[in-house]
């Protein structure tokens, strides 16, 4: 749909200065077309007024003295005349006297007018006087003029007025079409910068002022704004700049922080890992040693001997599983720790295990109990490190039972593992749970007074499990005993 | 009154004032209009001299009856002599009077009067309005100079209807 605001500013302000100008010259147009009619009007009729009396006049002493003749004379005066097609003179009984011309006199058409006012029709005056002399009527002229020479006239004041009328229209649309662009132009300019300015984002781009009316006042409002703008465009990219520079800074900072954290890293891992090295082969002699004191195989002890040398050894053995431990730990945490992927039958494994974690129960008075699925044969795996994670799991579970019984569930379900070991123990609480796997924590200090053990335990287990690509589970509660649940893939790829 | 326009039978020897002579009369006072006479004339009345031989006394008499001119009485005298002639506004000089007309003319002329002539010729003669019968109707001649003499003055009006005459 056409609509106006939808034009162009140029069309908008041509269109409106064409109506204006338009409506005024028609008005004006108008108004004198019709004021010459008027004057044309009048023209005639004042015209054909002073002929009348002019005629009447001069017919007076013919009328007076019968002579029709030298009336006729008079009227033949209206030669001079064009615009009258016809004349006559009546008595004062309204005979008619003389008429002009003598032939072909105009049918009046109309009644004669009554008194001395003009009469139009049919496209003729007709105009009357009473011809008097001294008060006395002696009869009276009737003049009938014809209006071509007035409509002619009329038709080319039309012709005229509407060819100035089309004349003004195009000056003022010539006007418009340079008057306009005081206007529009700098609008238009305006509109191409801002356009310019947010295609292509450079602000640097300023609105030529050109005076200082309402535009002018938007130009400079608009280079204002756009000032601003550069301004805090170029601030926000300082301040980009600088931010980058400092992240890029922080991120040198931290790799040299890191490189150098993780080297320490390596470094004490490696340290540690020469240190249990270190600290292992002086303890196996301890340990080898005094076992061989033990056996008597040096000479016989007395049961003092023989209690203290044992604790001795104990003592020792303990040491040398936590060396162990942080062993391990600390090969894993060195990333130097790998399982390995070869075919062992994991049915002989646990049994095997179990068989090794009997004594510590038969200590304690516990049951063994162990079920294992008749499905569960040879996988491919690290033999050693379930054996390892199931032992761990075993002495945990019989180090924290008192009485009743450890269980030991494995079965092969979908290509996974799933190893259960569960026991009548003292369990815990949910909220101990959380830390459970965590190195170096034990549930509280009173636990870990009554119950020795390195509190790597577990960590390396679930650690170990990882490396597997399995998971480690834990379900207790406070008093109700704990299971554990190691699940596992049985064909692992090696990696 | 006014006149239609019709033929005016000539040589009437009918009982009363003929025609011709009612109109003469009635033209003759419709020249009170037209002319204006020179100051000094008669002051009361409008008057009106009849010389010689003429049908038109009677209706001039009724004239004088029945209306006023220049809003006057109109007094119609009858002269038989030259010397008769006195101040007066319209000498009218009836077609017997060709024989004393230069007589008459000498004596009317310095008074200021128009001189009215019912004779063949009698304009060119020094008569300043003369009756004529053209085409059986009748009509007048004017003098100019004839009027100039007398002091009158007479309207382009009634010139135009008129024969004028050289003398």
């Amino acid at each position: 749909m056409f609509r106006i605001r939808d034009l162009h500013i140029k069309h908008k302000l041509i269109a409106i200065q064409l109506t204006t100008a338009c409506i005024v010259l028609l008005f004006f147009g108008l108004f004198a077309f019709l004021n010459d009619l008027r004057t044309f009007r009048n023209s005639v009729v004042s015209q054909l007024t002073s002929t009348a009396n002019l005629i009447g006049g001069n017919s007076v002493s013919a009328l007076d003295f019968a002579d029709s003749a030298a009336a006729e004379k008079v009227l033949s005066s209206l030669d001079a005349e064009p615009d009258i097609v016809g004349a006559r003179i009546y008595d004062a009984l309204g005979r008619v006297f003389a008429t002009y011309p003598r032939s072909g006199f105009p049918d009046p058409g109309a009644a004669l007018p009554e008194g001395e006012a003009p009469e139009f029709s049919g496209g003729r005056v007709l105009i009357s006087r009473k011809i008097a002399l001294g008060g006395e009527t002696l009869g009276s002229l009737l003049l009938i003029s014809d209006m071509k020479r007035y409509r002619r006239a009329v038709a080319q004041n039309a012709v005229l007025a509407l060819s100035l009328l089309l004349v003004g229209v195009v000056a003022a649309f010539l006007l418009s079409m340079l008057t306009q662009k005081a206007i529009s132009e700098p609008i238009l300019r305006l509109v191409d910068a801002a356009k310019g300015i947010s295609e292509t984002g450079k602000y640097s781009f300023r609105v030529e002022k050109q005076g200082s009316d309402e535009i002018g006042m938007l130009c400079e409002t608009f280079n204002d704004m756009i000032a601003q703008v550069e301004k805090r465009e170029a601030s926000l990219q300082e301040a980009h700049a600088v931010l980058e520079e400092r992240v890029k800074e922080r991120t040198a900072q931290l790799a040299v922080a890191k490189e150098a954290a993780e080297s320490a890293d390596r470094l004490k891992s490696a340290f540690l890992a020469t240190m249990s090295h270190e600290l292992r082969t002086p303890l196996n002699s301890i340990i080898g040693f005094t076992g061989i004191l033990l056996q008597e195989l040096p000479g016989p002890l007395n049961e003092e001997q023989k209690k203290q040398l044992g604790m001795s050894k104990g003592s020792a053995e303990h040491l040398l599983e936590l060396i162990n431990d942080v062993l391990d730990i600390s090969k894993i945490e060195a990333g130097q720790l790998q399982v390995v992927v070869e075919p062992f039958d994991l049915r002989a494994a646990v049994q095997k295990t179990i068989l090794a974690a009997r004594p510590l129960a038969d200590k304690k008075g516990l049951a063994l109990e162990a079920d294992i699925a008749p499905e569960v044969g040879t996988i491919a795996g690290d033999r050693r490190r379930v054996e390892q994670v199931l032992l761990n799991l075993l002495s945990n579970a019989i180090k924290f039972t008192d009485r009743g019984r450890v269980r030991t569930e494995c079965s092969l379900r979908a290509g996974q593992v799933s190893i259960r070991v569960t026991d009548t123990g003292i369990g815990m609480r949910k909220e101990d749970m959380a830390d459970l796997f965590k190195p170096f924590r034990q549930i509280d200090a009173g636990i870990s007074r009554q119950y020795e053990g390195t509190g790597l335990g577990l960590s390396i287990c679930k650690k170990l499990v990882e490396l597997m690509d399995g998971s480690i589970r834990a379900e207790s509660a406070l008093g109700a005993g704990s299971t554990f649940s190691v699940a596992f893939p049985a064909d692992r790829k090696a990696s | 009154m006014l006149l239609a326009l019709q033929s005016i039978p000539c040589g009437s020897a009918e009982e009363g004032p003929s025609l011709e002579d009612k109109v003469k009369t009635a033209f003759l006072y419709k020249f009170t209009k037209y002319i204006r006479w020179p100051e000094g004339g008669p002051a009361d009345d409008f008057r009106i001299a009849v010389i010689g031989e003429s049908g038109i006394l009677g209706p001039l008499r009724e004239l004088a009856r029945e209306r006023l001119a220049d809003g006057r009485k109109i007094r119609v005298e009858r002269l038989r002599n030259v010397d008769e002639i006195g101040p007066c506004h319209i000498l009218f000089i009836a077609s017997t009077e060709r024989e004393r007309l230069r007589e008459i003319l000498k004596k009317a002329e310095p008074k200021g009067v128009l001189t009215v002539g019912d004779g063949k010729g009698f304009a060119a003669e020094g008569v300043v309005v003369n009756f004529v019968i053209v085409d059986g109707r009748v009509r007048f001649e004017i003098s100019r100079r004839a009027a100039g003499r007398s002091g009158l003055e007479i309207s382009s009006q009634l010139l135009k209807l008129a024969i004028l005459v050289k003398e």
